[in-house]
């Protein structure tokens, strides 16, 4: 009876202990105003994805509302695109693309590259060996060229997209997941688990990969920008699914009506706008994270 | 110097030439589309046609024997016809590298440089005032994609000012009398794509030469330099910033690609005409030994730059042949 008294106790003191060490990091999360600025910003397209098209109707196949490239009307805030769609729509419906770009990117990312990088850490030999050189060839093969590649090969409409930058930008998290867990597997609790006759799946799910997350979070959170970028960048250079509205689509014909020197900037700034607020929210929050993480940053 | 570590690095640079070569070789067997058709549609139409094209291209013959013969040609550089330009592929990339290089040299270094300059101001002042706004700004460069700083830059130099030509290589049409006339009108051309391109990467040099400093800050021999009564800048440059160059130096490597492939999308915007946009219009047209080999041709620079800054960094930081 006093036996599991005393450990109720100390499962209280642990948990107690874990809300403290979450509202210490959440602290001094908020006390950095950049990151703090991120969420607003982020919050602010979050909400624009979900809300925006129920508030705001806008049909990405119905053409010639206004004359190719029109100016903007009392009823069309932002003006027309080359086939006189309502730039406005397709700012708002382009966040939803931007956003499922980045968070599906970075799941595909994550979940390979956590798989390989914890394997390989916690296996070790020839495997470890073969998965960090396939790794070590992809980071020198220039990245742009391999997804151009791809996408002639496996098409580009939107999923194809998430898949091409999902397998093309795992190697460097499995690198980074791989040295952590090489540390990580050194640890007591890990040598403990062994002893008591945990498996190796065990292990790995229950004792790696959950201390190995915090630490490369801040990284994750970059991938995301990574990817709402690169996307941007390939649906600019003509690589992207026309069906689907995008910032980088808007982008990409701004270029090709020549709307710099024409001056229609309905086209190119209000697009262009969102694409670096939202990729600077998920760089300030990413950097914030990294000082919760690396105390030497913190130190002055 | 080691020799066994250079023997090692050999070793990986030619594992990773095979590498490529391979992952060419199968890619670009998986294209969709029959590149028979796509070279003379009325030959491959027939039967006697096709086996007579087949025999030609090789592709008669076994798998395995196939990928030999096409080692064979990419290490010689013969890379075959383009099916656009109905011209040896190695001319056409030949002319185009040269204007993708004279892009890469006018504006990585000047990207490197102001980067890794900053990231020492901001260092040096962490956490004060100069700090936050140097590292809040490239934070948001960073997180700028380079072709739509290019925009802004062309809306404002290029149309509003009028101070630069648009877009090209040089001014059509002009006989230039002599060679300063050529390089001045190529400055011209040259500086909102460079001012772009050099932005646009400064911002992650910048903060990774500050996040590097900031660790070498908190290091013993910091304090042991600061308690031999070195002044501040003494200890930045003599101690912290010397040491905080190792990790760098690496990125910088690694970032030698960019000279290649980085400005994609700065060439098609500005109508650049180098490898960049070659490849993009490739990929548009189907031409594939256009494609190939310029993915071949990049992938060969970067594993070549790779090696040779491997064994230069090895006599910088002799920790790392010790491995």
């Amino acid at each position: 009876m006093e036996m599991t008294d005393n450990l109720k106790k100390l499962k209280d003191r642990e948990k107690e202990l874990k809300r403290q060490k979450l509202k210490n990091n959440l602290k001094l999360f908020f006390s950095n105003k950049r990151a703090v600025f991120g969420v607003v910003i982020l919050a602010f397209f979050i909400f624009m994805a979900v809300i925006g098209p129920l508030l705001y109707d806008y049909d990405h196949f119905l053409y010639f509302l206004g004359p190719r490239v029109g100016f903007p009307t009392e009823e069309y805030k932002l003006g027309f695109d080359e086939l006189g769609r309502d730039v406005l729509g397709a700012v708002i419906y382009g966040t939803r693309a931007s956003l499922a770009i980045g968070i599906f990117v970075t799941l595909i990312i994550v979940f390979v590259g956590a798989t390989f990088g914890i394997a390989a850490g916690y296996f070790g030999g020839l495997f470890d060996i073969v998965i960090m050189r396939i790794t070590e060839a992809f980071s020198i093969i220039p990245t742009i060229p391999l997804i151009l590649t791809l996408s002639a090969i496996i098409g580009q409409n939107f999923s194809n997209i998430i898949l091409i930058l999902g397998l093309t930008g795992w190697p460097s998290t499995a690198r980074l997941v791989r040295s952590q867990t090489l540390s990580i597997k050194q640890r007591n609790y890990v040598e403990r688990a062994k002893a008591i006759g945990a498996g190796d799946i065990y292990i790995m799910m229950k004792h790696i990969l959950p201390n190995v997350f915090p630490l490369i979070f801040s990284n994750i959170i970059l991938l995301v920008q990574n990817a709402i970028i690169t996307e941007s960048t390939l649906a600019f250079l003509g690589v992207g699914d026309p069906t689907i509205p995008t910032w980088g689509q808007l982008l990409r014909s701004a270029r090709e009506q020549g709307a710099i020197s024409t001056g229609s900037w309905w086209l190119f700034i209000p697009a262009g706008i969102c694409l670096v607020l939202l990729a600077s929210s998920f760089v300030f929050i990413g950097y914030g994270f990294d000082e919760i993480n690396n105390p030497k940053l913190r130190r002055r | 110097m080691n020799m066994r570590f250079i023997i090692n690095r050999l070793i990986y640079t030619i594992f990773m030439f095979i590498f490529v070569i391979t992952l060419n070789f199968f890619l670009f067997r998986l294209m969709p589309g029959d590149p028979l058709t796509i070279v003379s549609k009325e030959i491959a139409s027939s039967p006697e046609g096709r086996a007579t094209m087949e025999k030609m291209y090789g592709l008669d013959k076994p798998m395995i024997e196939q990928y030999f013969d096409y080692i064979k040609s990419m290490i010689t550089f013969d890379f075959g016809t383009s099916f656009n330009y109905k011209q040896p592929v190695t001319e056409i990339l030949f002319s185009k590298i040269k204007n993708s290089l004279i892009l890469g040299f006018a504006s990585v270094p000047i990207g490197i440089v102001i980067g890794l300059l900053g990231g020492i101001v901001a260092a040096a002042r962490r956490g004060k005032r100069t700090d936050m706004v140097i590292t809040t700004t490239s934070m948001i460069i960073y997180a700028i994609p380079t072709f739509w700083l290019a925009m802004i830059f062309l809306m404002v130099f290029g149309v509003k000012l009028g101070w630069v030509p648009i877009n090209g290589m040089a001014t059509p049409g002009v006989d230039f009398v002599n060679n300063i006339a050529y390089l001045k009108d190529l400055f011209y051309h040259l500086a909102i794509p460079v001012l772009s391109y050099s932005l646009a990467i400064f911002g992650s040099y910048l903060l990774i030469m500050r996040g590097s400093m900031v660790d070498v800050f908190t290091e013993d021999y910091v304090l042991t330099a600061r308690a031999k009564g070195l002044t501040e800048k003494q200890v930045i440059r003599r101690h912290v910033v010397p040491n905080a160059m190792l990790p760098v130096s690496t990125m910088i490597i690694s970032s030698l690609a960019l000279i290649f492939t980085g400005a994609f999308s700065i060439e098609v915007l500005f109508s650049w005409p180098g490898m960049g946009r070659l490849m993009i219009e490739s990929v548009s047209r189907r031409d594939y030994p256009v494609m190939q080999a310029s993915n071949y041709l990049i992938a060969v620079a970067v594993i070549l730059a790779n090696f040779i800054m491997d064994i230069l960094y090895s006599y910088i930081d002799p920790r790392v042949r010790v491995e």
